[in-house]
């Protein structure tokens, strides 16, 4: 057998057609094939035509002609099975299949889109570790009407802007005020890139998919807006510089001096640390390495200067009894009341100053004095106008001593801490005032109606008390001075003092009272080791470390180092020509020649070489500046 | 020679665009944007293209290029499709029931997409070494000539020369062979174990006829060839047929799939 | 009317006949014996008439040939500067000139060509698919109902003038009594001139079945017909031949004198019932009559005129086919040539057998020496270059040359007479994955009906399948009664005029290839058309090569494999590149 039947006389193969006979797949398909619903037309072959009372044949030339056997007595085609039962087409059972499984899988999905699985089935996958916790929800990191549809459609075209959903992860974590900015810090500077709001999402993938951005990539996140691109640690890092950024450190401590001067001293030799890290203690995370407590390391020499008792004078001098050229007043005949004689070496202090600028008409004559163009000693070459100012003066300051002592609030005003209650002794005060004006009272009930007293010295009689007699904390008056001692280290005073003149150095002549007050030379010696910074409009003292940028992770833990000496310096290595002590002259915290060199890159690189291990940025650097906290209570609040 | 000039262009052409869209990432993180979107709106491209070949199909009236040409065509895309892909999901696997379904059905759109083109391509030559064309709605036509020979053949012989083991032999052997398709299954692996089969058969039943009878029994032979061949590319031509059941409903569904994603990824993500 | 038996869903309408649709408007008898009375038809009135004298007897037997006018013929009246055709186009007309000149000119065809006013448009066409009836064979019944159709003057629209740029000089004129187009509309071939009005013209347009029909009836008419083909067209055709190119028109008349007409074969070589494509080779070629037999005496220059021709060569107890030769290739002319320059005396090296029925031109060998070689030796050596496989395969190993593969291909083609086709719808097996996208587009293009079966004969890996190949010789139009098949004007594809087809079978029955099928037709309700006596109402149909659709042919533009093209089989060269 080589040649397949022959189809001359077969009808058409119709695959376009939606219905197929369903006696085809045995060979006998039916001529007419089904209707357009599907259903047998017909399996005959001819439609029997009568001509008289005899039935013929019609089946066409073409299919054989009339046949033999005819038509039945009814009318019938003999060739007429019965009907068939039509199937569908295959193109016609897989459209069927293509529109029910899209349906079927539509219903699904509006299932799941509309209902609340839809949390469960749209989930782009598991939250980072840290955030699956049983209080976080959808609506913990995106809208509460996250879960409706309708809102998707409408956050597709208008998105949420980025300041708005960091708000959700600012729920808790907390970055401060400048959160949304870059480095959640405003570091101050006018690029306008600094201005923009930085999303939390471009650097953070919440849900675990997609690991494009991984902290390899990281990279490329820090290069979009810093214009000095760098590659890697090993490929465009500039030098990394000074511990610090080349800030000085907010405690003055001259490693050079003391180590090569000081501590050679046989009186302080025994005192001199043992090591690095006997000053240097690690932070609780490892770190870095801080100070030490005072009581553990620097009190061992410096105790008797915090306490005055390294001073000649162990207290510092709030109030005195300026010397008065009484002769030319006197000759004048300007009368200033009772005064104490023998008056030599003091002079009005920048405390009286400020207590007596309040009268503004003294302000010139102050001005003077401070800068030293009229001693009160001395008053014979100023001129007449100036003496009545200076006698006026004197009233003055006898009056406000007065009132220091009656009525400290109103003398006082600003000049007060809400840690030391009054800023000044009363008591020691109004002793002085006894001492050394004891007629004041009858003077001002004089001096208000008019009638000034006569000029008169009188004599002090003060019991000078010797230095070891004077307790640390204690107010002492001397013959023509009022004094404090300072307690010690961390003198709640001295510190009340500090924080309320820097709080109001832009009023006139609290600058010079600070400086008066804060002098290293003073007793207490505060600003000889906690530095002192001099800004436009404020004056910020360093008490403490905390204020220094620092935008490296640098941890002392992680890379294992000894706690030798030796490890020490291998990174911190000394730099023997640093004028140290006079780069804090400058008030400015940028301004530092520090101790240690800076560090080389070429220190890190040696194993940040990106095949050791990681050079990205994100290995050394912190992105946020601002140190974030984690607000509990929103934690909290949802515990049950 | 002009083939594979042919050949080397196309390939030379789909690694360049998979090159170009893999290193055009660095570019856009450096930009500050998300490179999936550039390679998902190349994705989304790619699969209406790869769906605009089956309009093209339905619309053959209209002079838009031949099929083959189109064809040609959403075999590369397909290709390209899978590098892209890979690109998208950066060659890591997504995280998410919703996102797992979508790529499970996008991979098997792409590997019956595969399948049906490689049995395109292998299937045809196989079906022209074993027995004559023949389309597949004429099978059962064949079928019923064969019957209705052999049958004619058998009765001719049980009348003339009472053969009646062989008349037996095609009562119950054969006819119920002849009445449907048969040995599916290793047809569909192209296992020459039916046609071995029935010549064991015809032999083991010849050497116990005598001659006059073995050459009536001979021809049967070729019909029972014949048949043997029809159940063949009955079962290739219906694989030829039913692939693109799996692969033209997976594809509309990824397309359904795809547009959800979009609107997830546009809504919860938000940049543009 | 709807029938009320239940075998067929059905409706009744009346049959559509022979001349339901005249040609154009009716002529009257009066005209018509007017027109006897006037060359050509002179011969015709004279022949039928000359024994008779009773007027009314007369009358009688010139009642087929009023018939034949009225019903096959049309006057046109024509203003000067008309197109009637246009060269190579093809035409199932002639034209008679009653009164005025018509010119013919050549080279103006062109221009033409790029024109084909028959598509569809786009809009059309998405129109026309959204309003495609969803069941098979749905027609209109209003057109099973005859009408009269005038149709347009000679189907050339003046318009047309506008692309006949390069007319030059007149090659001929035809005067009054005159016949143009007669050549090509009796051989349906393609036209040989483009003929325009000279002035305003009367003329009498006769299908080429009237033609048939007339010269069929008149035996003076159809030799008249004759001679004007033989004075006119003979020598066209043989000023395109090549070996005769150049070679002077005083020449080519010498040879329109001297040249004799042989046909071999039946015309229609396909008896219904006979089963030449399924016997054996050694059967095919004893059936196929012999034109010149191997080791005869070269006598004669024979050139192909209509037809195909088997070349072949003997062995000891057998005979193999080398090759063909199709209309305008020469027989004889190797050996004519080699016996011409004196090197000796061979005869003929091959047999030469007519495949189907072949026209052949004969050139006494005197003749072709003195007009021919004497002229343009250099010239006809160098056509020898077609027939290397005739020269060639002498130094061939004969088991080379049976079993090549073209050669293999070749004589299937042959045998199963497929190289008659021009557009072959050739599949290949090993790439066709039988989706049926073929179908399905043809049956887009063709209101969901396809006009082809995906099936045939397999040669080697190739599959001829059962869709009109248009032919070069065309036997399907042989016997049509209405002239419902024809050839296209513009492409020449051989259509069926659906509204005019009354379902006879003779063009199904006479395609040797089964390539036309009868349909039964439905209304859009679904019912089977029947007529008054229950007989169903069927067409012919088959493939158009969508001829009047924008994208054409559609099968070969759906296959998303490639694995189908229509190709033309003469060109074995194309088919073998295209099937490897």
């Amino acid at each position: 057998m080589n040649k397949s039947i022959s189809f001359r006389n077969k009808p058409y193969s119709r695959p376009n057609q939606k219905w197929a006979c369903g006696k085809a797949c045995s060979g006998k398909e039916c001529l007419l094939g089904p209707d357009k619903k599907g259903s047998c037309q017909s399996t005959a072959l001819c439609q029997p035509y009568k001509d008289g009372d005899r039935w013929r044949c019609t089946r066409p030339t073409h299919l054989g002609g009339s046949c033999e056997e005819g038509p039945s007595g009814l009318g019938d085609c003999c060739y007429s099975g019965g009907s068939c039962q039509p199937v569908l087409s295959p193109r016609q059972k897989r459209g069927k299949l293509i529109l029910y499984s899209c349906i079927a899988i539509s219903l699904l999905l509006l299932v799941f889109t509309f209902t609340g699985l839809n949390q469960i089935f749209f989930s782009p996958g598991p939250l980072s570790s840290k955030h699956q916790l049983d209080t976080m929800a959808c609506d913990s990191c995106h809208s509460p009407e996250s879960d409706s549809p309708m809102h998707w459609i409408q956050l597709a075209f208008s998105p949420a802007p980025d300041d708005k959903r960091n708000a959700y992860c600012l729920n808790c974590h907390k970055f401060g005020e400048f959160a949304n900015k870059a480095h959640s810090n405003n570091i101050g500077k006018t690029d306008k890139a600094m201005d923009k709001t930085v999303a939390c999402s471009s650097c953070h993938q919440e849900h675990k998919f997609n690991n494009l951005i991984t902290s390899a990539n990281q990279q490329g996140k820090c290069n979009i807006c810093h214009k000095e691109k760098i590659e890697s640690f090993n490929n465009g890092h500039p030098e990394i510089g000074a511990l610090g950024g080349g800030q000085r450190t907010a405690l003055i401590f001259d490693h050079n001096n003391h180590y090569t001067k000081h501590f050679d001293d046989d009186d302080h030799s025994e005192n001199k640390p043992e090591a690095c890290i006997t000053c240097h203690v690690q932070t609780g995370n490892g770190v870095e390495y801080r100070q030490a407590a005072f009581k553990n390391t620097c009190k061992k020499c410096h105790l008797a200067d915090v306490t005055g008792g390294g001073f000649l004078e162990p207290g510092i001098k709030y109030l005195s009894v300026p010397a008065l050229d009484i002769e030319t007043l006197e000759e004048n005949n300007l009368k200033i009341g009772l005064w104490p004689g023998d008056v030599e070496d003091e002079e009005l202090l920048p405390l009286a100053i400020w207590l007596l600028s309040k009268d503004s008409e003294l302000t010139p004559l102050l001005v003077d004095i401070q800068n030293g163009d009229v001693e009160l000693a001395d008053l014979t070459e100023v001129d007449e106008a100036t003496l009545k100012l200076v006698q006026k003066l004197v009233w003055q300051y006898k009056f406000v001593l007065h009132g220091l002592a009656e009525n400290p609030e109103n003398q006082l005003g600003e000049l007060r801490s809400d840690s030391v209650k009054p800023i000044i002794s009363l008591n020691a005060v109004a002793t002085a005032v006894e001492t050394w004006f004891p007629n004041i009272k009858f003077e001002k009930i004089q001096y208000e109606r008019g009638r000034l007293a006569k000029t008169r010295t009188h004599e002090v009689d003060v019991k000078e008390k010797d230095k070891s007699e004077i307790n640390p904390g204690e107010w002492y008056l001397k013959p023509y001075s009022l004094q404090y001692r300072p307690v010690g280290h961390e003198d709640k005073l001295l510190f009340s003092w500090y924080a309320v003149l820097a709080s109001k150095i832009e009023k006139p002549f609290i600058k010079e009272l600070f400086n008066y007050i804060s002098h290293k030379e003073q007793p207490g010696q505060c600003s000889r080791c906690h530095s002192i910074d001099e800004l436009s409009s404020q004056i910020v003292v360093n008490w403490t470390e905390t204020n220094r940028l620092n935008t490296s992770k640098f941890t002392h833990e992680s890379h294992a180092l000894e706690t030798k000496d030796s490890a020490c310096q291998s990174c911190h290595k000394v730099n023997e020509d640093s004028n140290y002590l006079e780069s804090y002259k400058a008030k400015d915290r940028n301004v530092h020649d520090s101790n240690f060199k800076a560090f080389t890159s070429q220190l890190c690189s040696q194993c940040h070489d990106g095949n050791k291990v990681t050079d990205s940025c994100a290995s050394c650097h912190n992105y946020h500046l601002a140190v974030s906290k984690l607000n509990m209570s929103s934690l909290v609040s949802d515990f049950r | 020679m002009k083939k594979l000039a042919l050949r080397f262009f196309v390939v030379s052409l789909a690694i360049l665009i998979l090159a170009t869209l893999y290193y055009f990432q660095d570019i856009r993180v450096a930009q500050g944007v998300n490179p999936a979107y550039d390679n998902g709106w190349f994705l989304f491209v790619l699969l209406n293209l790869l769906l605009a070949f089956n309009i093209r199909k339905k619309l053959i009236f209209l002079p838009l290029g031949k099929v083959k040409t189109w064809a040609d065509i959403h075999y590369f895309l397909g290709f390209l499709f899978i590098g892209g892909i890979l690109i998208h999901f950066n060659f890591s696997l997504s995280g998410g029931l919703f996102n797992s379904l979508f790529l499970l059905l996008v991979v098997l759109t792409l590997v019956t997409g595969g399948l049906g083109l490689y049995w395109s391509r292998s299937i045809p030559k196989r079906l022209s070494n074993r027995g004559e064309y023949v389309v597949l709605e004429r099978i059962p036509y064949e079928r019923q000539e064969i019957v209705n020979t052999m049958e004619r053949i058998v009765e001719t012989s049980l009348e003339q020369d009472k053969t009646i083991e062989i008349a037996s032999f095609y009562r119950d052997r054969i006819k119920p062979f002849l009445l449907d398709v048969s040995d599916k299954n290793d047809h569909l692996v192209s296992s020459d174990k039916p046609m071995a089969s029935w010549k064991k058969q015809f032999n083991d039943l010849k050497i116990q006829l005598s001659s006059h009878n073995a050459g009536i029994l001979d021809q049967l032979w070729p019909y029972v060839e014949r048949k043997v061949h029809l159940d063949y590319h009955h079962v290739k031509l219906t694989l030829l047929r039913k692939w693109l059941f799996i692969h033209i409903p997976l594809a509309y569904l990824s397309l359904v799939f795809m547009l959800l994603h979009v609107l997830i990824v546009f809504s919860f993500v938000g940049e543009v | 009317m709807k029938n009320n038996n239940n075998n067929f869903p059905a409706i009744v309408v009346q049959r559509p006949k022979k001349w339901d649709v005249p040609f154009g408007r009716e002529l009257t008898d009066e005209f018509i014996y007017k027109l006897l009375s006037t060359e050509p038809f002179q011969q015709i009135l004279q022949e039928k008439t000359s024994n008779e004298s009773d007027l009314e007897k007369q009358k009688k037997r010139l009642q087929p040939i009023i018939n034949i006018f009225k019903n096959e013929s049309r006057v046109i009246q024509l203003p000067a500067d008309h197109p009637l055709y246009v060269e190579t186009n093809y035409g199932n007309s002639a034209f008679i000139v009653l009164k005025g000149r018509v010119n013919l000119y050549r080279g103006a065809s062109s221009k033409v060509s790029a024109q084909s006013t028959s598509k569809k448009g786009l809009l059309g066409r998405l129109v026309s698919h959204l309003k495609m009836p969803r069941m098979p064979e749905v027609r209109s019944i209003e057109k099973q109902q005859p009408s009269v159709t005038t149709g347009s003057a000679s189907g050339v629209s003046r318009s047309l003038r506008k692309y006949l740029i390069s007319l030059e000089d007149v090659e001929r004129t035809v005067e009054q009594g005159g016949i143009a187009g007669i050549v090509s509309a009796m051989r349906r071939s393609p036209r040989t001139f483009t003929a325009v009005t000279a002035e305003d013209c009367h003329l009498l347009e006769i299908k080429w079945q009237g033609l048939r029909d007339l010269m069929g009836v008149s035996k003076a008419f159809k030799e008249y017909c004759e001679k004007f083909y033989r004075q006119r067209g003979l020598q066209t055709e043989l000023s395109k031949i090549d070996v005769l190119q150049g070679i002077g028109k005083a020449s080519l008349s010498v040879i329109a004198e001297k040249a004799v007409f042989e046909s071999f074969g039946k015309r229609n070589w396909l008896d219904p019932g006979s089963n030449v494509l399924n016997e054996s080779v050694n059967q095919i070629l004893e059936i196929e009559p012999t034109i010149l037999q191997e080791e005869e005496y070269a006598s004669s220059l024979n050139i192909i005129s209509n037809g195909f021709i088997r070349v072949t060569k003997k062995l000891p107890n057998s005979e193999v086919t080398v090759g063909f030769l199709k209309p305008g290739d020469c027989l004889g002319l190797y050996e004519l040539l080699h016996n011409y320059d004196d090197a000796g005396h061979i005869d003929l090296q091959h047999s030469y057998k007519a495949i189907g029925c072949v026209d052949v031109i004969r050139i006494p060998a005197v003749v072709v020496h003195e007009y021919i070689f004497k002229v343009n030796k250099e010239k006809v050596t160098k056509t020898l270059d077609r027939y290397d496989f005739l020269t060639n395969n002498q130094s061939q190993k004969l088991s080379e040359t049976l079993l090549n593969k073209n050669a293999v291909l070749l004589n299937k083609l042959i045998n199963h007479r497929y190289i008659n086709g021009t557009k072959a719808m050739v599949i290949n097996t090993e790439a066709c994955v039988g989706c049926d996208d073929c179908v399905r587009a043809c049956s887009a293009n063709h209101d969901n009906n396809p006009r082809f079966v995906r099936q045939g004969v397999k040669v080697e890996k190739l599959l001829i399948a059962n869709a009109c190949m248009h032919c070069v010789d065309p036997l399907c139009l042989i016997g049509c009664p209405t002239g419902a098949i024809h050839r296209n004007k513009l492409g020449g594809e051989v259509i069926i005029n659906d509204d005019v087809c009354i379902g006879c079978t003779t063009c199904a029955n006479n395609c040797p290839y089964e390539n036309i099928r009868m349909v039964h037709v439905f209304d859009q309700q679904g019912n089977v058309m029947l007529d008054e006596e229950n007989k169903p109402i069927c067409k012919a149909t088959k493939c158009d090569l969508c001829y009047q659709q924008p994208v054409s042919p559609a099968c070969e533009v759906a296959c998303p494999h490639g694995a189908l093209k229509r190709l033309d089989l003469q060109n074995l060269q194309e088919l073998v590149s295209w099937g490897s």
